[in-house]
């Protein structure tokens, strides 16, 4: 029990000092980090952490790479459903795509999921602003899954070590 | 195998046909109802203030229903065109015309399509706005880039100004308060008005935030605080004559960790209806009126040859009074005859000559001296010439003597009676005694009763008594005429030696009738003359002062009276200002400029802490994040 309290108290910690300093290192939808120290479960403590970051950050970058192609070429909301509906069809067509390179599938969705989660508001309401926000919100949205990666794999070691 | 063939034939008929008919369709279908036209030019500006890049989204709003192509243009070159909202496929051509394709479904009344349209770099650097924009930030009154000012703490102030560039002379006409037709060159600009709106300051950040306003410079911002956020805003109309063409908003606040939002400032044509109760009306009827009473006042005071005005009637009295100091002029000549007349100034009585007529000096006697004269002349001449004549007959009857004088000696002293008495008694009996009696006596008779009457009998009309009774009446007569004529001299006037006349002032007026003329003269000629030619000068003066209050206030009253003209022109102005990519035949257009300003933000530094984050993470996970390699190996059995 002192041992869960003390993993408990120390990942709290970690993800409250992450949460207070996230716009100091530009940090957007932290609590995709949450999800992303969830990935532990399926990694495993034998698992890949940094390929799982790798497909994170690729599935950021198709998230980003829709995103701007909804902005820049296709109508705009609140009309264009369809538009959308084609993008996320192609982002998650490519991803699966991906995957037969080896890159973590479910890793990839989160990024993609984890970047919209962060920029599709401000692309319903503003799609314009998109134009200056919608890299900031990537890099925002990788430190958050990053963060969360590590954090998931301080835990898995800690778990590892305290259970050992 | 041929009806197929035959099917194929007739289907690429269908085709061809379909082909040469569809434009021809389209070509005839409806014609669009009303279309609306509405350009929001975005200008952004860079961190020097200048426009980088500038985009004009168009909605186009087309009422009717069917298909249409709406055919716009672009005076600009365009870098890119780009259908917002819809699918449709907006076309360009080599001379930047657009073609908008509608397709108003049935039960819809009208149509959309917002397009935005990108303005190519060159034509933008080239680009001549009708109103400039330029905004300067100071931190700690020193001048900054805003790009500087992220993070920073101090003094921030930040002015906007902004000036409206579309004056241009024209020719407004109008008629004035005569009804008379006048044309005033007038510089004329097109209506603008800049509304910097709700421009937002965390109150984390901002503190004691102020929008300071310059009379007929700067407008006072309005400043809201609202649930931790204060905004802050201004509306700025730059329609001159009523506001200054150039202006400028201040903004200023003590800030730290400064961060500032990308402000909007729009600008669009118009002329502002205010809701602020309208006082010129009146002004211009009071004015209408002062010009009335100037004109009345100019009227009155008119010109010397203008009948029926004052300074005419003052001209006149100005030469009646000449012609009554004329008048006076000669009233005293013939009194001052008539009074040297009546009275020699200086005349000697005493040496007074009738063979010459004159005294010593020569000095012919008024009719005063002659009476004075002709008085003593009887007193001392006359009057005892008949004294003497009086004595002279006393002493004749005495010698005559009475009829009963008789008895006595006749000697010198004996009367005649009493000699012939004597005598006849010597020849009494005689024929001497006869004679005596009978001639002598009555004849003597008669010469004593003769001396008698001629001395001062009844029966004698000119008896010297009479004579001299008569003498003493005319003595006194004149005396009494002299003394009427020495009032009548003392009331023309006394008179010095040089012959005029002695200034006497009896209570404060003139004592005398010639000194109260020339009094009188001189009065007119030396103070009413005078007088009324300041009185004439002072009229004409307020005459030419009522004549330029009159032309100043036709002027001030012409501004009133342009007004209307000028404000028809701003309107004309603001509808002709209301495209600025090109005009879609037909359509109702208006337009709007949006300047965007630069953001201040952090996300830079933020970027680059992040960037490192994930450097860091990236590494950590290379060391500690790669599954260990497990030994797979399979154990050789021995």
């Amino acid at each position: 029990m002192k041992k869960a309290i003390g993993l408990g108290l120390l990942v709290g910690i970690f993800f409250a000092v992450f949460v207070l300093f996230q716009e100091y290192i530009g940090a957007s939808a932290f609590y995709i980090a949450a999800v992303a120290m969830a990935m532990f479960a399926v990694i495993g403590p034998l698992g890949n952490y940094l390929k799982t970051a790798i497909a994170m950050l690729i599935g950021v970058v198709v998230g980003l790479a829709g995103i701007l192609a909804l902005a820049a070429t296709m109508p705009l909301p609140p009309d264009n459903v369809m538009y959308v509906a084609i993008v996320c069809g192609i982002s998650l067509f490519i991803l699966v795509l991906l995957s037969v390179t080896g890159m973590r599938i479910d890793a990839m969705f989160l990024g993609w999921a984890g970047f919209f989660a962060a920029v599709y508001g401000t692309y319903m309401s503003d799609a314009a602003s998109l134009a200056t926000q919608a890299l900031p919100a990537a890099v925002g949205v990788c430190v958050s899954l990053l963060v969360g990666m590590v954090l998931s794999m301080i835990i898995i070691k800690i778990a590892m070590a305290v259970n050992r | 195998m041929l009806k197929k063939s035959r099917v194929k034939s007739y289907l690429v008929l269908l085709v061809v046909l379909m082909l040469v008919f569809a434009p021809l369709a389209t070509a005839q279908g409806p014609a669009p109802g009303k279309i609306f036209d509405n350009e929001l030019v975005v200008a952004q500006l860079d961190d020097n203030g200048q426009i980088s890049s500038m985009q004009v989204l168009n909605h186009v709003r087309v009422f009717g229903e069917g298909q249409f192509s709406i055919q716009d243009s672009s005076r600009f070159k365009l870098a890119s065109v780009r259908n917002l909202y819809g699918s449709e496929k907006i076309t360009t051509d080599e001379n930047n015309n657009l073609t908008l394709p509608f397709n108003i479904k049935s039960g819809n009344t009208f149509g959309d399509i917002y397009y935005l349209a990108a303005i190519a770099d060159d034509e933008v650097a080239n680009m001549e706005l009708p109103v400039s924009i330029s905004l300067e930030y100071y931190l700690d009154d020193q001048k900054v880039l805003p790009s500087e000012l992220a993070g920073k703490s101090g003094h921030l102030k930040i002015v906007t100004t902004m000036e409206n560039l579309t004056g241009k002379p024209t020719a407004l006409q109008f008629k004035d308060i005569n009804g008379e037709e006048v044309s005033k060159e007038s510089t004329v600009y097109t209506p603008y008005a800049v509304a910097l709106k709700d421009w937002a300051f965390n109150n984390d950040k901002f503190a004691n935030i102020s929008a300071p306003g310059v009379a007929e410079e700067s407008p006072e911002g309005t400043i809201a605080n609202i649930q931790g956020v204060t905004t802050v805003s201004w509306t700025v109309p730059l329609i001159p004559p009523s506001y200054p063409a150039k202006q400028y908003a201040t903004f200023e606040a003590d800030a730290v960790d400064i961060e500032l939002p990308s402000f909007n400032i729009a600008v669009m044509s118009v002329v502002p209806v205010q809701s602020a109760i309208d006082n010129l009306g009146t002004v211009q009827n009071s004015l209408e009126q002062l010009y009335g009473g100037f004109d009345q006042i100019q009227g009155g005071v008119g010109a010397p040859n203008q009948d029926a005005t004052l300074l005419y009637g003052l001209n006149a009295v100005n030469g009646g009074l000449g012609q009554i100091s004329g008048g006076l002029g000669s009233l005293y000549e013939n009194l001052m005859k008539i009074r040297v007349g009546m009275s020699t100034p200086g005349f000697d009585a005493a040496s007074y000559e009738s063979a010459r007529g004159a005294d010593a000096a020569g000095k012919t006697p008024g009719v005063q001296d002659a009476i004075k004269i002709m008085k003593k002349t009887i007193d001392s001449q006359l009057i005892p010439g008949l004294m003497i004549q009086k004595a002279t007959l006393t002493s004749m009857e005495n010698s005559v003597g009475k009829p009963a004088d008789s008895g006595q000696e006749p000697s010198s002293s004996t009367s005649i009676y009493n000699d012939i008495n004597q005598l006849k008694a010597a020849t009494a009996g005689t024929p001497a005694q006869k004679i005596i009696t009978d001639s002598i006596e009555p004849k003597l008779k008669t010469l004593g009763n003769s001396i008698a009457d001629f001395r001062e009998g009844s029966n004698y009309p000119a008896s010297v008594a009479k004579v001299e009774a008569g003498s003493k009446q005319l003595s006194e007569a004149l005396g009494k005429a002299d003394q009427g004529l020495a009032m009548m001299v003392f009331g023309l006037g006394t008179l010095e030696a040089d012959g005029k006349p002695m200034p006497i002032m009896l209570n404060g007026k003139p004592g005398s009738v010639l000194y109260a003329l020339i009094y009188l003269q001189n009065a007119i000629n030396g103070q009413l003359k005078p007088g009324v030619v300041q009185l004439s000068d002072g009229a004409g003066k307020i005459g030419t002062g009522a004549g330029t209050a009159k032309e100043g206030i036709a002027e001030g009253l012409q501004t009133f009276q342009s007004i209307p003209v000028l404000t028809s022109t701003l309107k004309d102005n603001a509808s002709q200002a209301s495209n600025f990519l090109g005009k879609i035949e037909g359509a109702e257009t208006t337009l709007t400029y949006v300047f965007q300003t630069q953001p201040v933000t952090q996300d830079g530094k933020a970027m680059k802490y992040g960037l490192g984050a994930i450097g860091i993470s990236l590494i950590a996970l290379i060391a500690a994040g790669r599954p260990p390699k497990l030994d797979v190996s399979t154990p050789v059995d021995a």
